[in-house]
């Protein structure tokens, strides 16, 4: 390790006569970002008023990509499979919408066809395949199907925020789909593990058979995908939530591998798994989805790619009283959410410190503070670069209204936005962050 | 998976290879005092002990670090299952261990299931067949290798345990009478294993060679069913069901072993050993009341009724026999002497009464002979 | 979860004592010793939850039988008089059966007219498990099935496989 001027000259002059390692040449451009710093800043600049924005991913617009879609039955779960161009509607086409319907947790696959219609395309929870329902109806062969089946299948709920009471399982009907996978998945592990008779059937009876009953009453609370085919499920009990983690104890929660295609639970953990925090701490990134089209989508930041992110990890994990509390605590951000993350380089973990509770590459409101939000350089000489403020240079006039912010920072220029609200409808106030 | 913890050698053992190439007419030296008396006190002689001994496996020698001599009985049984095919292929000897009663107790599941291998037993045990399923209980029997099978055939297909007061079908079907009765009740006049008909009449007679036998095969829990029986009488109230894990303990923990167990035995129903406890003082105290009326008739069956029952329990508490018998035979020999002061014609009464105490002594002389005084 | 006792259980005091309820319990538990030690093959059964009038049984489809590979999970419900009264058997997993009917209850003459007081519910797991083997098309329930079964084999093996790969997997 040598001294590394941080005089940008210098650098350019480096850069020049020293051959980096190989595939390191992005990594090294990336650290003149430690001397280009959006350090002035524009304070409430005036908008005009947009709810939602983000930059496209060449930089060159602001665009709504993502609609966030909150009909009273359905809403968003995921990004389009097909991430389609971007310039706000005439694309939406090409858009597969994955819809989580509330009443009875069926994952929806949809297209949007020129009409503008929801087009169906694949439903899986009652039934795993798209044509299960068709195959079991043309075989009735004279088999009176009760209406009562269809209707109300074992009740799964949904995603995300809203909550909604599902309806109480009939006592004679049949197990969905999803659910008969997974009963059958677990009940084919303990089979398995134990070839001795007696005792198998001793363990299938406390460890299956006497908690059937929760299992069948499990619900999906979110979904997200991990690539084209494979689905992350998240399951918990119905008067559990997808934000109580304190309470976690009481509330069971499990965590399943599902493949779309061949309609097979490749995996199931409790929430408190070791093996399934093993798996995101070191394999974090294959959590996200990523589009496959954008390479910048590399250099983002977590713990399982940068060893900063890792030891900020492991300091929690350190400071942990109870193991597996701290494992459900992670392993509650699981199915991610489909929330974008920024590409910009000022979020890269190895070339700055920042406080990420208060700013970081998720697209997230957050708790805003009158302080600005430091940036300080990761390697020597650890000095402070730039602030990012929010809300007005001179501080806010009511201190104790509620702040939220969010940001915006350009792919790859010095150039950030600051959006600040607060919660009662006042007009946000926005800056402007750029290097001068 | 044999030699674990329980090859403790009896004595009988050791001298099983000399029996089986001599015709040696000494049991005494054969069979040890203890095991002798625990077999008597199921009600084997001698003779039907040697002749069991006869059959019974070589069982190996953990202290002597020999190949086991392992020999197995030709007359295998006719099931097929798998079970009884692995448990050929890794015999598992019977284990006559009397100096460890906790020994077969602590096997694995497998163990236990896997079949003793006596044979041969049928002209012995009456109608003993040789089929399926090892049950969970071990064979630390007083005397008999086969008590497993023994069970499953004397067990009511109705309760699944062991027929209180047997009934028998027309068919040869043979269930406790008050589940023969229930089911002729419920589900109709058939058999339930067989579903002939079955008439009226037959279903309320008790099949007595039959209950005398599982009497003396299975005291203690005949006792512990007619404990709880009277308890449901008297007190007129359900039952809460066993929890689970205690049900098990008791399937588990249940050894044929007579005396010592009765004492020990305060995990499987509480309420038996101390409803027995109770019977005990509440026959004394009734045997007290009838003692002190002055009609001859009810006292005599009275009395008879006590000694028939006292008969039927077997193999208890044997103090308190003696101190019963003791206490009758004074009481009577009082009564009759008081008896013989008030009335000239209390010596018909007391030959009346002589009759029953006479009884009472000779089933107290017999059941005394029997076992082995330890006081 | 389930509330503790049968259902339905309460203490009848016009009742024998063979027929309370601890000794349909007590019969109950004993079959699940039973059970335990000396399980039929593919089968396996246990009270849900601490319920021990309502059992899970899984029957793991025969192989050489077209619901090969499929995981059927029933429901068994022991009434309070047992076993005086046949339990109720229930399959929970789609089955395309000729003696199951739509809504999943299993008809065989063993839980109806044909009960017996000495079957135990090793027997009628076993029995369930036979039709698996050798289907009844002539007491069926579902004529359609009944008839393909007896007029092309062939196409009600294919069907029922197919619905053990969608249904029962």
């Amino acid at each position: 390790m040598y001294y590394r001027s941080s005089n940008i000259a210098a650098r350019i002059f480096d850069r020049q006569i020293c051959t980096p390692a190989p595939g390191t040449s992005v990594h090294h451009a990336r650290r003149f970002y430690e001397n280009l710093v959006p350090s002035y800043t524009v304070y409430e600049v005036e908008f005009p008023d947009h709810s939602f924005r983000k930059f496209t991913d060449d930089g060159q617009y602001l665009s709504n990509k993502f609609g966030l879609f909150a009909t009273s039955t359905a809403q968003v779960l995921d990004a389009p499979a097909d991430g389609g161009a971007v310039q706000g509607v005439p694309s939406i086409e090409k858009i597969t919408f994955h819809l989580l319907r509330m009443e009875d947790g069926e994952i929806l696959d949809k297209k949007i066809r020129d009409s503008g219609n929801f087009v169906h395309v694949r439903a899986i929870g009652e039934f795993c395949r798209e044509d299960d329902e068709l195959f079991l109806n043309s075989n009735a062969q004279g088999m009176p199907l009760s209406n009562k089946n269809k209707q109300h299948p074992v009740p799964e709920n949904h995603v995300e925020n809203h909550m909604h009471q599902g309806q109480p399982s009939v006592g004679n009907s049949f197990l969905s789909g999803v659910k008969q996978r997974l009963l059958s998945f677990i009940f084919q592990g303990l089979w398995n593990e134990e070839t001795d008779d007696t005792l198998r059937i001793q363990r299938l009876r406390n460890k299956f058979y006497f908690h059937f009953q929760d299992y069948v009453d499990l619900v999906i609370w979110k979904v997200q995908f991990l690539d084209r085919h494979h689905l992350l499920i998240k399951f918990g009990s119905v008067d559990g939530g997808p934000q109580v983690s304190r309470n976690a104890d009481h509330h069971p929660a499990f965590v399943a591998v599902y493949n779309m295609d061949t309609t097979e639970i490749i995996s199931f953990y409790h929430n408190s798994a070791d093996e399934l925090y093993l798996l995101f701490e070191k394999f974090g990134d294959h959590f996200h989805v990523t589009s496959r089209n954008l390479m910048y989508m590399n250099f983002i930041s977590s713990h399982s790619n940068n060893i900063h992110a890792l030891e900020q990890l492991w300091s929690i994990k350190d400071k942990a009283s109870n193991s597996s509390q701290f494992v459900k605590k992670m392993l509650a951000s699981l199915p991610f959410s489909c929330q974008s993350q920024s590409p910009s380089p000022y979020f890269d973990q190895s070339l700055f410190r920042f406080d990420d509770k208060l700013i970081s590459a998720t697209d997230r409101h957050r708790q805003s503070t009158d302080h600005p939000i430091k940036f300080i350089l990761r390697n020597s000489p650890h000095t402070l670069k730039f602030k990012i403020k929010p809300g007005p240079e001179a501080g806010s006039m009511d201190g104790r209204a509620k702040k939220i912010s969010s940001f915006l920072f350009h792919p790859f220029l010095p150039f950030a936005l600051s959006i600040q609200q607060t919660l009662f409808l006042q007009p946000s106030v926005v800056n402007i962050h750029f290097r001068r | 998976m044999v030699e674990n913890g329980e090859q403790i050698r009896s004595p009988v053992i050791r001298k099983k290879s000399p029996l089986m190439e001599s015709n040696s007419q000494n049991m005494a030296s054969l069979i040890s005092p203890r095991f002798k008396s625990a077999a008597a006190m199921a009600g084997w002689d001698e003779e039907a002990l040697l002749l069991a001994a006869l059959i019974v496996e070589d069982t190996p020698d953990r202290d002597s670090k020999q190949k086991k001599r392992l020999v197995l009985s030709s007359k295998s049984p006719l099931s097929n299952s798998s079970r009884k095919r692995r448990a050929l292929r890794n015999p598992q000897p019977i284990v006559l261990d009397l100096d460890e009663e906790e020994t077969s107790k602590k096997d694995s599941g497998k163990k236990k299931r896997e079949k003793k291998n006596c044979v041969g037993e049928e002209s012995k045990v009456g109608e003993k067949e040789l089929t399926k399923k090892g049950s969970d209980v071990d064979s630390n029997s007083s005397g008999l290798p086969c008590m497993d099978k023994l069970r499953e055939e004397l067990s009511c297909a109705i309760c699944l345990e062991i027929c209180f007061e047997p009934s028998t079908t027309p068919c040869g079907h043979s269930f406790c009478r008050k589940c023969l009765k229930s089911a002729a009740d419920k589900c109709g006049k058939k058999c339930p294993k067989c579903r002939q008909l079955i008439s009226n009449g037959r279903s309320c007679t008790v099949n007595t060679v039959l209950w005398n036998t599982i009497q003396l095969l299975f005291p203690q829990e005949i006792e512990a069913r007619k404990v709880a029986a009277s308890a449901i009488n008297n007190r007129q109230a359900v039952q809460n069901p066993i929890p689970e894990t205690t049900f098990y303990t008791s399937t588990r923990n249940r050894s044929l072993q007579p005396y010592p167990y009765s004492r020990g035995m305060n995990s499987r129903r509480n309420e038996a050993v101390t409803t027995q406890d109770e019977e005990d003082a509440a026959l004394a105290r009734r045997l007290q009341r009838e003692i002190d009326r002055e009609n001859n008739n009810r006292r005599t069956s009275a009395l008879s009724s006590i000694v028939r029952a006292r008969s039927r329990r077997g193999v208890s508490n044997q103090d308190e026999d003696a101190a019963f018998a003791l206490r009758l035979q004074r009481n009577e020999f009082m009564q009759a002497f008081r008896n013989s002061s008030q009335e000239p014609s209390s010596s018909s009464s007391s030959t009346l009464l002589a009759g029953p105490n006479l009884r009472a002594m000779a089933t107290r002389a017999m059941n005394l002979r029997n076992r082995d005084r330890r006081v | 979860m389930i509330s503790g006792g049968g259902g339905g259980r309460s203490s009848s005091s016009s009742w024998a004592p063979t027929t309370s309820v601890s000794a349909s319990g007590k019969r109950i538990q004993r079959e699940m010793v039973e059970l335990n030690n000396d399980p039929p093959p593919h089968c396996s059964a246990g009270p849900k939850g601490d319920n021990l009038y309502h059992w899970i049984a899984t029957i793991i489809g025969t192989p050489g039988t077209p619901y090969q590979g499929g995981i059927f999970f029933l429901d068994i419900i022991f009434p309070t008089d047992y076993p005086f009264m046949p339990p109720q058997v229930v399959f929970k997993t789609r089955i395309y059966h000729c003696n199951v009917e739509p809504d999943g209850r299993v008809s065989m003459g063993i839980l109806k007219d044909g009960w017996s007081p000495a079957l135990t519910i090793t027997k009628v797991l076993l029995a369930v498990r036979s039709i698996f083997t050798n289907p009844d098309p002539y007491n069926a329930v579902v004529p359609g099935i009944a008839h393909l079964y007896l007029g092309d084999r062939a196409k009600h093996d294919d069907i029922a496989a197919e619905w053990t790969v969608r249904f029962a997997k």
